[in-house]
């Protein structure tokens, strides 16, 4: 077995008196595609925000491609490779869609190259996210004025232009309709076969299911279950946990 | 880029000769008075913008790193008899009292600029962890302390103030007033530069995703506190600079004046009423709103507290009806005339 990607061990957090989440176990392998479910508010916002560093973890370790994430602010986790998406879209809305692209490119892309890109350079690789997610013909368009289902695929492509190796995908389809969520689907498939490794949060089974080799789940901040995605969702905890009796 | 850059110099050497020739024209005394006073805005105002505008933190405490500049001078001045010194043997040459003006204008500027930016870069680094208006808060605390200070310390004149003198004479310029315009004018031109260059590079996209949404500027890999320190100390740099050619032009500063809530209004004001989003924004802001401040106080038409609040009229329309200030109806007027 290959060093995992990123190894979480016992990570715990607490807010006040509230234990969300606790000796939380788990790895991702080099491109891999996991699927981390759970019932709202088990813990899976607050793992993801942990893991890139919006949140400090009070106990346990992250260590992501051999080193220790403990300590480090989001851009450095950044840098060394982890992008993430925002549940509820985060963009830069007074940038045109280009520009938006082009944060990630100057600074967590170009801080791995160890050198600027050129002006041409920077709109090219602009460009070449935004062909990934389509967003091509927008790129002009305040972030602002964006649709639901344009600005997860902008939310996306910014994940995208950092380069990373690990993409974590907090509920990118939540709220679609289901012709967008196979968009959004078929558009993880195509980043996992460049190689990244894809953590996929998301309430909509079908595709969790589709998407997954393999499954984590949380209930009340604990991991219940990880597994290859059939055994897991075959396990009778898992059922009456997190699907209902 | 690089032969865009070298138009926009060439542009800002251009407009700096037809201002310094124009106001030369209209004469000596009114027009050299307010031609300074918005020039000093304009460096203010475009300091501002650099951390407000494109950053989205506001500012509360211009008028303290204002009156760092010029307390700055104050001291240098007395703490080096600058006033007694007739000479200078630099060995290789001598400066006459003609030519020290060369030494001391752009010295002075240096070291208030300096301290200011210290001064910004260690109330940044304390107050930076803080997001939007907390922030804020604590720079106007600053300004409070900062005053409290200088009021109580004697050696640069306390409540009562202190003189500067003027250099009796400047080679190459027709009086001192002139000489000091001149400087400011070179000062305002720099700023200008400055927030056109930060708008265009790493910096400002930095400070632009900060502003739009700080979290998600930090998953994208912007190393935000580090950014928004060097907002910071610039800004302040540039509003010290300001701050410590004013004495040299007025002869005489006092903590009211120095740490006037005007020099505060004023910047955050002109950004708002100019656009922030551009370096072209501020310029605009305190050229008309200079103008119009300084024509009704020389009319006696406005006091100086009632122009205060004028200018808090006008930030709360523009606030509502022009969020993106002139140049957001100008452009909006633009595009729609295309359409």
């Amino acid at each position: 077995m290959t060093q995992p990607l990123l190894q979480v061990r016992q990570l715990g957090k607490r807010f006040g008196g509230f234990v969300v989440l606790d000796g939380i176990d788990f790895h991702v392998q080099p491109g891999e595609r996991v699927g981390l479910i759970g019932p709202n508010g088990s813990g899976k916002s607050t793992l993801v925000n942990c893991l890139s560093g919006v949140l400090i973890n009070d106990l346990g370790s992250i260590d992501f491609d051999g080193q220790s994430l403990l300590g480090l602010p989001p851009h450095q986790r950044a840098y060394r490779g982890l992008a993430r998406s925002f549940q509820i879209p985060r963009p830069f809305v007074r940038m045109t869609v280009m520009q938006n692209i082009r944060v990630p490119l100057m600074f967590a892309a170009e801080h791995r190259l160890g050198r600027s890109h050129g002006a041409a350079e920077l709109d090219e690789l602009a460009l070449q996210a935004l062909d990934q997610v389509g967003l091509r013909l927008k790129r002009d368009d305040m972030a602002g004025s964006l649709t639901q289902i344009d600005l997860r695929k902008l939310e996306l492509a910014r994940a995208i232009a950092a380069q990373p190796k690990l993409l974590i995908a907090d509920e990118s389809m939540a709220g679609l309709a289901t012709s967008e969520t196979d968009e959004i689907l078929a558009l993880l498939f195509r980043l996992n076969e460049m190689g990244i490794a894809v953590i996929m949060i998301e309430h909509i089974m079908r595709a969790v299911s589709a998407f997954s080799q393999r499954l984590v789940v949380l209930a009340a901040g604990k991991k219940i279950a990880d597994g290859p995605t059939e055994a897991v969702l075959r396990d009778p905890l898992v059922e009456r946990i997190y699907l209902g009796d | 880029m690089a032969r865009s850059n070298r138009e926009f110099l060439l542009g800002l050497v251009l407009a700096g000769l037809l201002i310094f020739f124009g106001v030369k024209a209209l004469g000596e005394g009114y027009y050299l008075l307010v031609a300074f006073y918005i020039l000093q805005y304009v460096v203010l105002a475009t300091a501002w913008n650099i951390l407000g505008g494109y950053g989205g933190y506001v500012n509360f405490g211009s008028a303290c790193f204002f009156a760092i500049g010029a307390y700055s001078t104050v001291f240098f001045n007395k703490a080096l008899s600058i006033q007694q010194l007739k000479t200078l043997d630099l060995g290789l040459f001598t400066l006459g009292t003609a030519q020290l003006p060369y030494l001391l204008v752009p010295g002075a500027v240096m070291l208030g600029s300096l301290l200011a930016g210290l001064v910004g870069l260690g109330t940044g680094y304390l107050t930076l962890r803080l997001r939007g208006v907390f922030f804020s808060i604590s720079t106007l605390a600053l300004a409070v302390v900062a005053q409290t200070l200088v009021l109580n310390w004697s050696y640069v004149g306390g409540a009562r103030g202190a003189y500067v003198m003027k250099p009796a004479q400047v080679a190459g310029f027709a009086s001192t007033t002139e000489f000091v315009f001149c400087s400011m004018l070179v000062i305002a031109l720099g700023a200008i530069w400055i927030a056109r260059t930060v708008e265009h590079n790493k910096l400002g996209t930095g400070l632009q995703a900060i502003r739009d949404d700080e979290d998600s500027a930090e998953c994208s890999g912007v190393p935000t506190l580090r950014l928004k320190l060097q907002a910071t100390a610039l800004s302040g740099a540039l509003m010290g600079a300001a701050g410590s050619i004013f004495p040299f032009f007025v002869t005489y500063v006092d903590p009211i004046g120095a740490f006037n809530l005007v020099h505060t209004v004023n910047s955050i004001a002109m950004p708002l009423i100019g656009g922030m989003t551009h370096w072209s924004g501020p310029v605009v802001g305190a050229v008309l709103l200079g103008g119009v401040q300084q024509y009704f106080g020389s009319k006696n038409i406005i006091t100086p507290e009632l122009s205060l609040l004028f200018v808090g009229v006008l930030m709360m329309l523009f606030v509502a009806i022009a969020p993106n200030g002139i140049l957001g109806l100008w452009n909006k007027i633009r595009s729609g005339s295309r359409s």
